[in-house]
């Protein structure tokens, strides 16, 4: 194995470094105050998940989705999820249509899911049989309807949002489909500098036109290069751990694993850290995953893959505190020194 | 693969470092865990069976498996070369690269790996090092502890604390009174202390033997003391009296009685004052002093000697003896009083003090005594010694004791004086014998008036009043006292004599 096939040289990453760069540079400045929600984001994408935002209204969810369509130059579409939304709403179905010979057939008429960016608003409104019709469209990224599947546009990206404070006449998501969200983001709204700028500089909120946006080539490049970037067997032996350490019955799992954990993380949970670790080196201009990385993505991939028990409820402990234990606890290295021997300060290099 | 030399010597050199920490680490434990363990063997084998230090030192060979197996598992425990390079990595903040570079080639990144850095140990060996120390310190202690001290004392150790006590006070009442010279009494001393320590509940005797011994010892020595200060006292207390007597009717005694007073006197003076020089001498040699020192407390010697040398010299008056009877009263009573703490340390009778302190011969007027017997054939000493010893015929059963002196006068005749032997008719046992049945009846048997009833015993030969088997006459010297032995005087009976009564001839 030579080095340029074991992980991107220099001369290789830094174009797609250098387009990542550009497209974080667009939506920083078509989105004031998200810079670490963008870079998120674009985790996410190049790791090629999808993505649960939970926000209040207001906080810019479409606003991200529809810029981040233009800029990576995307075909984009938009489902508000309503109580009453049926799966062919989404799907699309099969229409009766006259031909000019007078015969009549079904047409297939696709749904807004046939989309590179689909935004699914306030997806915990909808009912479960409607929820469940991007089952298949997110993990399989096709449809399959009247024994005919069809596949879905490359790349294809789901972007949901849900209200997490507006609980009553929703259909909270089931686990399942959960979990096939590699990541779930948590959007807030900026400061005050920030909406003082939004307000200062932007007419009813009407974020401006992207100056630069990708081509499909280009984004087809950055794949490539994502595709080579390499992930170290003590990184990769370090997710397994953390993914292991979501369970209670794990010799490493802290205290408040035990504690609070109704259910741990999937595997898929440790597919999609490493996917995501791999991106986060990408934006960092690095060929190979890091420790930083993974600890950088592991909150937004196993908060919503972590079941909590009622105890938990009841004393107030959230996915974000246990995550912070268990990020605390398992050691990256795996030393395991004893207690009164640790790795201080650096010394001389 | 070159790109990877310089973190492969970081991560080489940081995982001697970190094996070199477990290592001492671990071999510190294990000492520490040997120390004890052989510091507790030590203790016990010396309890337990008395085992000298010499063999137990060989636990100092345990120490080097201790080291070698400490080292062979810190060796074991030390981190893999992968997850010390992952360490490296991580403090490095090399972002995956200097864990990829010992995977696969890196090409140009080679180049561009972070600069190495080796982190830097932490051991908190505080600890550790104190528990070393600690059982190190165990050790040395179990070697260090006197036998007697590890000795296992019995499950049932005899409780003579009391006992201890007591001796323990009575020998320094004994040396304090001068009774027991130092030599002695801490001769005393060790032997109790020997009794207590082996007193054990697995052989009592032993323990109580030595206890009664020293007892004894203690006792005996209190009794040669209280024996002589007997003497002392009684000595004292005559020539006590006699003075008294010569202060009181030196003037109405003829000259030869007045002689023999004043030289009964000078005798007792030099008597008493003769067993003071003894016992003087007696505490010279006890505190170390040459001959012709004094020592401490011999005011009541200097008194006898001024007294003796006044008697001596015939300078005797009347309020020369009075003041000698009053200085012969207070050695008396410097007498009394060092017994008396004999007597509060248990080591007197209260009654002997009793009988001590009551000696104050009050034999009576001397004058009187001399005039009464002036018609008998005594010289003045034999009577001055009578009346010293609290005058003739004092005794009887309610008289006090008899300890006057038998003045023999004319011998009794025996002439006359038959003694009668009778001798016990044999005892009728044999009709019993030859005894028979008659029959047997309800009513009382009848009674043949030929053949005679069986004989009473032994007593029926025995008379009313007869009493005892011999008689024997009482002489008429004698049978004065014989009546009056068995007077019936029911007052005198009904109350004890008085001292007036025991002293009246």
């Amino acid at each position: 194995m030579t080095a340029s096939d074991a992980v991107p040289q220099p001369e290789d990453l830094a174009p797609a470094t250098d387009l990542v760069e550009r497209v974080l540079e667009q939506l920083d400045r078509l989105l004031l105050g998200q810079e670490e929600l963008h870079r998120m984001v674009l985790i996410g994408l190049l790791s090629r998940g999808h993505m649960l935002l939970e926000g209040v209204p207001g906080v810019g969810k479409t606003a991200l989705v529809k810029a981040l369509g233009g800029v990576l130059n995307l075909d984009f579409n938009r489902i508000q999820f309503t109580p009453d939304l049926m799966p062919g709403d989404i799907l699309g179905t099969h229409i009766l249509q006259g031909t000019l010979s007078g015969e009549r057939e079904m047409v297939f008429q696709p749904g807004p899911v046939f989309t590179n960016l689909l935004l699914a608003d306030e997806i915990n409104r909808a009912s479960p049989k409607t929820q469940s019709a991007l089952l298949e469209a997110m993990q399989e990224r096709s449809v399959t309807l009247m024994g005919r599947t069809r596949p879905l546009p490359e790349p294809f990206f789901v972007l949901a949002s849900q209200n997490p404070i507006e609980m009553e006449g929703t259909y909270p998501l089931p686990e399942a489909q959960l979990d096939r969200f590699m990541l779930k983001l948590k959007v807030e709204a900026g400061g005050v500098e920030v909406l003082d700028e939004i307000i200062s500089t932007r007419r009813n909120g009407q974020p401006p036109e992207p100056t630069w946006s990708m081509t499909a080539e280009q984004l087809g490049s950055v794949f490539a290069v994502m595709d080579r970037l390499y992930l170290p067997r003590p990184v990769s032996r370090y997710i397994s751990r953390l993914v292991s350490a979501t369970h209670a019955g794990s010799g490493e799992a802290p205290a408040s694993v035990g504690q609070y954990v109704a259910y741990g993380a999937s595997p898929r949970a440790g597919i999609a850290m490493a996917e995501a670790g791999r991106a986060a080196a990408l934006l960092a201009g690095r060929p190979t995953a890091g420790f930083e990385d993974v600890r950088r993505v592991a909150p937004a991939v196993l908060n919503h893959r972590i079941i909590l028990n009622y105890k938990a409820r009841f004393d107030g402990v959230d996915t974000w505190q246990v995550i912070d234990d268990l990020l605390g606890s398992v050691d990256e290295a795996e030393l395991n020194l004893p207690d009164d021997v640790q790795v201080g300060e650096e010394s001389a290099s | 693969m070159p790109e990877a030399r310089g973190p492969d010597r970081s991560v080489a050199r940081l995982r001697r470092r970190l094996a070199a920490v477990l290592a001492v680490r671990c071999a510190l434990q294990w000492t520490a865990a040997w120390c004890f363990a052989w510091g507790v063997a030590v203790l016990g084998l010396r309890a337990l069976l008395g085992v000298s230090a010499g063999p137990l030192l060989w636990g100092l060979a345990g120490l080097a498996p201790c080291a070698a197996g400490a080292c062979v598992l810190a060796w074991r425990r030390t981190p893999s070369r992968a997850a010390v390079r992952a360490l490296v990595d991580r403090e490095s903040r090399g972002g995956g690269l200097v864990m990829a570079g010992a995977e696969v080639p890196l090409g140009a990144w080679a180049t561009r790996v972070p600069a190495v850095t080796v982190p830097r140990l932490v051991w908190r060996k505080r600890p550790l090092v104190l528990l070393a120390c600690g059982a190190a310190t165990f050790v040395v202690l179990g070697f260090a502890v006197p036998q007697r001290m590890v000795e296992i004392q019995s499950a049932h150790p005899l409780q003579v604390t009391d006992e201890v006590a007591d001796l323990q006070a009575q020998i320094e009442v004994l040396e304090e009174e001068q009774v027991l010279a130092e030599e002695e009494a801490d001769s005393l001393r060790r032997a109790l202390k020997q009794a207590a320590d082996e007193a054990t509940g697995e052989d009592p005797a032993k323990t109580w033997e030595a206890l009664d011994h020293l007892d004894e010892a203690v006792r005996a020595a209190a009794a040669e003391a209280a024996e002589d200060a007997a003497v002392q006292t009684e000595t004292l207390a005559k020539a006590e009296s006699l003075a008294r007597a010569l202060g009181r009717d030196a003037g109405r005694l003829d000259d030869e009685a007045l002689d023999v007073a004043t030289q009964k006197l000078a005798d007792l003076l030099q008597e008493a004052a003769a067993r003071n020089a003894e016992n003087a001498l007696d505490a010279q040699a006890e505190e170390g002093l040459q001959p012709g020192e004094t020592a401490a407390g011999t005011a009541a010697d200097e008194a006898l000697r001024k007294h003796l040398d006044a008697c001596n010299a015939g300078r005797l008056t009347r309020g020369a003896c009075r003041a000698m009877a009053a200085d012969l009263a207070r050695c008396r009573g410097d007498v009394l009083a060092r017994l008396m703490r004999l007597k509060e340390a248990g080591l007197l009778d209260a009654a002997l003090l009793g009988r001590l302190a009551e000696g104050n011969l009050e034999p009576g007027d001397l004058l009187a005594l001399l005039e009464g017997l002036a018609g008998e054939d005594l010289t003045p000493e034999v009577l001055i010694e009578q009346w010293l010893l609290g005058g003739p015929g004092r005794g009887g059963i309610d008289r006090g004791p008899g300890d006057a002196p038998l003045l023999q006068g004319e011998p009794a005749s025996e002439e006359g004086v038959e003694f009668k032997e009778e001798a016990l008719p044999p005892p009728k046992v044999a009709d019993l014998k030859e005894s028979r049945l008659l029959g047997v009846s309800l009513g009382a048997p009848p009674v043949e008036e030929g053949e005679a009833p069986a004989g009473g015993g032994v007593l029926d030969s025995a008379q009313s009043g007869g009493g005892s088997a011999q008689t024997h006459r009482v002489l008429p010297k004698h049978r004065s006292a014989v009546q009056r032995y068995f007077r019936r005087d029911t007052d005198a009976a009904s109350r004890p004599p008085t001292s007036t009564e025991r002293r009246s001839p």
